[in-house]
């Protein structure tokens, strides 16, 4: 049966980069326009069409309008329209409301936009189908994304023959404010399943690829953290599935975006600030952090987990510090990295650590 | 045409004379192959290493044995091994769950961290260490790494020198000296015997007698056994082989580089490159070139060249050149 493959393309992402905005999140978008910034996702949305080699194989779905239709008409492929626009102009509304109604007709969701979109279409489909994003907005600081719209094109080819690896990916949020003024703060928002071209398969000798899935690979992980966990000593869990993971092994609840407390098997406090942690850190004495790598470039804390702040990494022993990641994932990032804001945190937290990453089996990788 | 560059195998054929005592082998195949066959084949992998016969120890393949081994010493504690290393000795060590630690070459520089690897050697029962390193291409070890991970462990240094030939360095006569260390070798690669699985090592006489109840199971065939006795009765023909192979890894080398690829340094006979192109294995593959995809341990913009022959060479870089030019 022939793959069905959602198209929304955001038709303002991307255009605040052009002139040093940044971003078209809020009220930048007019300014944006007022500067001259020119469209610049219909560029790449074609650039995905063209480069798809298995379009006769699949069903499309687009949005209407400049969001989707306009752009597969002039690429010449056969598609059937979802939706209307509410107005004139789009908005994240738009795309919220028609990432949901996609999310019960196509197969795998294909967007066009950035960090913001991607947020967007979090919100709208959440873990329900997988998706891909078509960089084109200013920041794409998440792991949703290809690396351009003829890799996407590549990753959806490989959907379309099932020779796709799926995975949860993070979407990040990133402070456009902060970042126009040349910082970057960023959280993690949430999760998408995000399709990858797998590993070549080649002959027997040389097929190298791993037969587990990332849950189970997490499962493993979660028992072998859990046999370790010491009484009496407080365990602060920072966000992702595999902390998550690490959760449900203990049989209690998790926040999937927060840091949450575990004091012998008991969950003693929810989804915790800077503050809430360091107030805590003032009762217990043994501490360790459990955390994942967040933004699929190895970061470990400055990046996402900035609840681990440069006062609480102070009062924290580096050997306090576990760090989890499946095996795909670490074998992803060539190093670990840190960018606390803190020289002094950063340099103590630089040189090697170890990652577990499944059943007594970790990593020893460069902090940089 | 499909060209295979994905297996670091040679791409010459052996010698005439190797062909012919293989033949000789297979006349006798209704048989095992006898102890007096085994001894042969040990007196003379003895004179090829300057290594006592009682120090060696012969199997069909060095993948069997490489397997075999981990799992010997899995029962008596932690594994050690590098990341990225040759996949057979990861998948291996992964399936025990007795404890594996990995100790990640360094990026970009894919340099051995030594502080690190002696931390986690300490305890271990074993450490595993392809060098030259596969997918790397790289030399890992000296004789004075060697010596400080070999003291510093109280279990076994396992060094797997598939493709040592090429390197033109090995630490095998070590084991004279180190009780604790064990040398892999193979006939696979620079031989040209893949076809024919031999693989041997050498180490002290404890650690020999360890694996003394898996002999009969692990050796080689007759016609093995044979092949692999008048292969080193020609070390000039493999000599002449690797050096081949050396000027045409450096001629590949420069032209890729020139094409704007980041080459790895090699002392194997194959190259780890980084490509400005996404699923670079994949479209190689499209043109029909076959080359070792590395992605679950780089990404997937890298590559790893098996060197064959200058016409296969030659069709690789043409390849290359136009996966390059995609958009």
């Amino acid at each position: 049966m022939a793959k069905r493959i959602g198209l929304i393309v955001n038709p303002i992402a991307g255009m605040g980069g052009s002139v040093g905005l940044k971003g078209t999140d809020g009220k930048m978008y007019p300014k944006a326009v007022e500067l001259g910034a020119e469209p610049v996702t219909a560029a790449r949305a074609k650039a995905f069409l063209s480069h798809l080699k298995l379009k006769d194989k699949s069903a499309f779905s687009v949005a209407p309008g400049g969001m989707g239709e306009d752009i597969a008409r002039d690429a010449g492929i056969k598609f059937t329209v979802v939706s209307s626009l509410s107005g004139r102009k789009t908005s994240a509304d738009d795309t919220r409301r028609i990432g949901r109604e996609m999310s019960n007709k196509v197969d795998l969701l294909v967007f066009v936009g950035g960090d913001g979109t991607a947020r967007d279409v979090y919100d709208a489909v959440g873990l329900k189908i997988p998706v891909i994003g078509v960089p084109s907005g200013v920041k794409m600081f998440g792991a949703v994304f290809a690396v351009n719209a003829i890799a996407a094109a590549e990753i959806v080819d490989a959907f379309i023959e099932g020779n796709a690896a799926i995975s949860e990916k993070e979407v990040m949020d990133i402070n456009e404010e902060a970042y126009r003024e040349g910082r970057l703060e960023s959280k993690l928002y949430g999760y998408l399943m995000v399709p990858e071209v797998a590993g070549l398969v080649q002959s027997g000798k040389e097929a190298t690829t791993y037969s587990e899935s990332s849950h189970e690979n997490q499962e493993a992980i979660a028992r072998y953290i859990i046999e370790g966990m010491l009484a009496d000593t407080l365990y602060l869990l920072g966000a992702g599935s595999t902390t998550t993971a690490i959760a449900e092994g203990l049989k209690v609840r998790k926040t999937l975006l927060g840091v949450d407390a575990i004091h012998n098997n008991r969950v003693v406090a929810e989804n915790l600030n800077e503050k809430g942690i360091l107030e805590l850190l003032k009762h217990h004495n043994k501490v360790k952090i459990i955390i994942s790598p967040i933004g699929g470039n190895g970061f470990i804390f400055g990046r996402g987990n900035q609840e681990f702040s440069p006062a609480v990494l102070k009062l924290i022993e580096k050997d306090d510090i576990i760090v989890v990641a499946t095996r795909d994932k670490i074998n992803r990032a060539a190093s670990l990295r840190v960018d606390t804001n803190d020289a002094r945190i950063d340099k103590k937290l630089k040189g090697f650590m170890r990652v577990v990453t499944h059943y007594n089996e970790e990593v020893v990788v460069e902090v940089v | 045409m499909v060209t295979e560059l994905n297996r670091n195998e040679l791409s010459y054929p052996p010698p005439s004379g190797v062909i012919g005592a293989a033949r000789k082998g297979l006349q006798g195949v209704n048989r095992y192959a006898t102890a007096r066959e085994i001894a042969e084949l040990k007196s003379a992998l003895s004179g090829y290493c300057g290594i006592a016969e009682e120090f060696i120890f012969v199997t069909s393949g060095v993948e069997i044995l490489l397997g075999q081994l981990i799992q010997l010493f899995a029962r008596k504690g932690g594994i050690v091994i590098i990341d990225p290393t040759f996949f057979i000795i990861a998948r291996v060590a992964e399936s025990l769950k007795t404890g594996l630690r990995k100790v990640r070459l360094m990026r970009p520089s894919l340099d051995l961290p030594m502080e690190p690897l002696i931390a986690e050697a300490r305890d271990a029962a074993l450490v595993v260490i392809d060098s030259p390193n596969n997918p790397t291409g790289r030399l890992l070890l000296d004789r004075e790494s060697t010596r400080k991970i070999c003291e510093s462990t109280k279990g076994i240094l396992l060094v797997d020198e598939s493709y040592c030939e090429f390197a033109g360095f090995s630490v095998i006569d070590m084991v004279k000296n180190y009780s604790n260390l064990i040398v892999t070798r193979t006939m696979s690669k620079a031989f040209g015997l893949a076809g024919l699985k031999v693989g041997y090592m050498a180490a002290a006489e404890d650690v020999l007698r360890d694996l003394s109840s898996l002999e009969v199971a692990l050796r080689p065939t007759t016609p093995s056994a044979y092949a692999t006795v008048a292969a080193l009765k020609d070390i000039e023909y493999m000599k002449n082989n690797a050096a081949l192979v050396g000027k045409e890894r450096e001629r590949v080398s420069r032209a890729a580089s020139a094409m704007g690829v980041e080459v790895y340094p090699s002392s194997t006979n194959f190259l780890l490159m980084r490509t400005s192109q996404t699923n670079a294995a994949r479209k190689l593959k499209d043109l029909e070139v076959i080359v070792f995809d590395p992605s679950n341990q780089f990404s997937s913009q890298f590559i790893r060249v098996s060197i064959g022959t200058p016409d296969e060479n030659n069709i690789f870089l043409s390849a290359l050149e136009k996966v390059l030019a995609m958009e």
